[in-house]
């Protein structure tokens, strides 16, 4: 019997097999551009978000919708001003000037109902799980704590605030943390299916393993164990680059999928997170200059590995970029 | 530990190698001038610190053991090593101008603002030796002809993390040849443009790293520029 993309999702977090291998791609703005629809209307209107999400979800077939406003989703609510392209996510005024530290730390905390874009995305997340939320999971995007807090005092800042004043950095990650854990908290309440917090800013590329267990770990347990207490079916952690390094702390983050980029070995993985579904680890470019054999080799050998592991979801471990290629999204899904 | 010699008191120049290359500034300021002080010359302390700590960051970032956070670090005690220590025995600048120093024009294309790698690279070519004009972010494809004709340029630097900008980026190797500039070379680099192959950028390399970029450098320019 077919199974619906829910169930898939479902099964493979209790690590059963299904009926054909359940596929995520994180499709966010790619949805707008796959649906004919203005990808700044998707980011700004519910109306427009629940389109899209619903007509690329019916075009290819995959397991599953997502709402994302872009990664500055948060830093708005705290009164960063954006630019917003036409064709592209909305990004921080470059006339901004980053806030001191302290002065973030003594800010309001925004309200994910009433501030910034936070209500409209709660109305979507509301308007998708009525709509097509009993056959595909609803998963709700956040932004990581230590990434709002790099766009928000600057990445150099904070990095060195890491070393030379951690105190200080730990008040107002903490400050910014709650701003999250209320949006994830929000989402669930609103009918996601799975809290996804991305966040690029922890990665190994930037932050060495002990700086990640001092200042990410913490933030990170702490949003996942409050949307577990929520009732959320899956929190998933999503970190872009290369993450082996944490690879020794990821069991304790709290997530039950960790996604995957292609950077990272995915044989090495899978034998070093046991107990954790993993999500990836296409090559991401290669849905934009690559030809749909390209796609369904990189697939076929991600299966081939995954074969006896049914904690596995596939897609690419980071955004399906706005440009990629219709006939490489449908190879990735015809090869499930 | 190194002997310079007899007229040198025994000095250990690992020491400020080592300092710089984990971001203990003001210990490395503080062991140059030491250095100095006991009579070591400038040149040899600038070989043993600075660029010795720069060789032992490239050969872990041929491990992937390197990260951003380390890289500033060991960025700011070079910087401050140079700053505080090197120019107060020499004119540091009127060196540099004699040396007359291959000029990196640099910038993330249009469409994308994202600049943190690139300034890193910015900092890490200056260290190297580089005249670098960096154009910021959002910066059209002609603007980087514009300046690389104006300053005489040997290189190019293209950066992005996004996607979308692969049309922009393809243009500047294109507008280069239009100008006449083919002996100009186009560099690449960040997140996304990593995983790419210079044929699909137009490009004459693609760097993985700023390290695999300075490796890539020194082989165009010799050791050092």
């Amino acid at each position: 019997m077919k199974m619906t993309g829910l169930s898939r999702l479902t099964e493979t977090l209790r690590w059963r097999t299904t009926d054909r291998r359940c596929c995520m791609p994180m499709v966010f703005g790619y949805a707008a551009n796959a649906a004919g629809i203005s990808l700044k209307d998707a980011l700004t209107q519910t109306d427009a978000l629940v389109s899209s999400q619903i007509i690329a979800q019916r075009l290819f077939g995959y397991d599953a919708v997502h709402v994302y406003g872009g990664s500055v989703t948060e830093v708005e609510s705290f009164g960063v001003p954006l630019v917003f392209p036409e064709t592209d996510y909305p990004y921080i005024d470059p006339d901004y000037k980053p806030v001191n530290e302290d002065a973030l730390a003594d800010q309001p905390l925004p309200d994910p109902t009433r501030h910034g874009r936070m209500p409209y995305l709660l109305k979507s997340v509301k308007t998708l799980r009525q709509e097509i939320g009993r056959q595909v999971p609803v998963v709700a995007v956040v932004t990581g704590p230590v990434t709002v807090g790099a766009q928000i005092v600057g990445l150099e800042t904070m990095l060195m605030g890491f070393v030379e004043q951690p105190e200080r950095s730990r008040r107002y990650l903490e400050k910014i943390s709650l701003l999250s854990r209320n949006l994830a908290l929000a989402m669930v309440d609103a009918g996601a299916h799975v809290i996804m917090i991305m966040d690029p800013v922890s990665s190994q590329s930037i932050m060495p393993p002990e700086v990640f267990r001092r200042f990410s770990l913490p933030l990170l347990q702490n949003i996942f164990r409050s949307c577990r207490e929520a009732g959320v079916l899956a929190c998933c952690l999503t970190i872009t680059g290369k993450v082996d390094g944490f690879f020794p702390l990821y069991p304790d983050i709290g997530a039950d999928i960790v996604t995957l980029d292609y950077e990272v070995d995915p044989a090495q993985a899978f034998h070093r997170l046991p107990n954790l579904v993993i999500q990836g680890n296409i090559r991401p470019l290669d849905f934009v200059e690559g030809h749909p054999d390209d796609i369904k080799k990189e697939c076929k050998n991600l299966l081939h590995l995954a074969e006896s592991r049914p904690g596995y979801i596939l897609a690419a471990g980071c955004e399906l970029p706005l440009n990629s290629k219709q006939a490489n999204v449908e190879a990735m899904i015809g090869s499930t | 530990m190194k002997d310079f010699g007899s007229e040198v008191p025994m000095v250990n120049t690992d020491e400020l190698a080592i300092a710089i290359a984990k971001g203990e500034n003001i210990e490395a300021v503080a062991l140059a001038q030491k250095l100095l002080d006991l009579g070591l010359d400038l040149e040899t302390m600038v070989e043993a610190g600075p660029t010795k700590a720069l060789e032992s960051l490239s050969n872990k970032c041929n491990t992937d053991e390197f990260c951003l956070l380390e890289i500033l670090l060991a960025g700011r005690a070079m910087m401050d090593v140079m700053e505080q220590v090197v120019s107060r025995h020499a004119d540091f600048s009127a060196m540099v101008e004699a040396q007359n120093r291959p000029s990196f024009v640099l910038g993330t294309i249009k469409g994308d603002m994202h600049d943190l790698g690139k300034n890193v690279v910015a900092m890490m070519l200056k260290l190297e030796g580089y005249h670098v004009i960096d154009l910021g972010k959002d910066v059209e494809p002609a603007k980087f002809i514009q300046v690389a004709v104006k300053e005489q340029a040997s290189f190019i630097g293209v950066s992005s993390l996004i996607t979308t900008t692969i049309p922009a980026i393809k243009q500047v190797r294109a507008l280069a040849t239009q100008a006449g500039l083919d002996h100009i070379k186009v560099l690449a680099g960040g997140a996304v443009l990593r995983q790419a192959e210079p044929h699909h950028l137009n490009v004459d390399f693609v760097a993985q790293n700023v390290f695999h970029l300075l490796r890539y450098l020194r082989g165009e320019c010799g050791e050092k520029p």
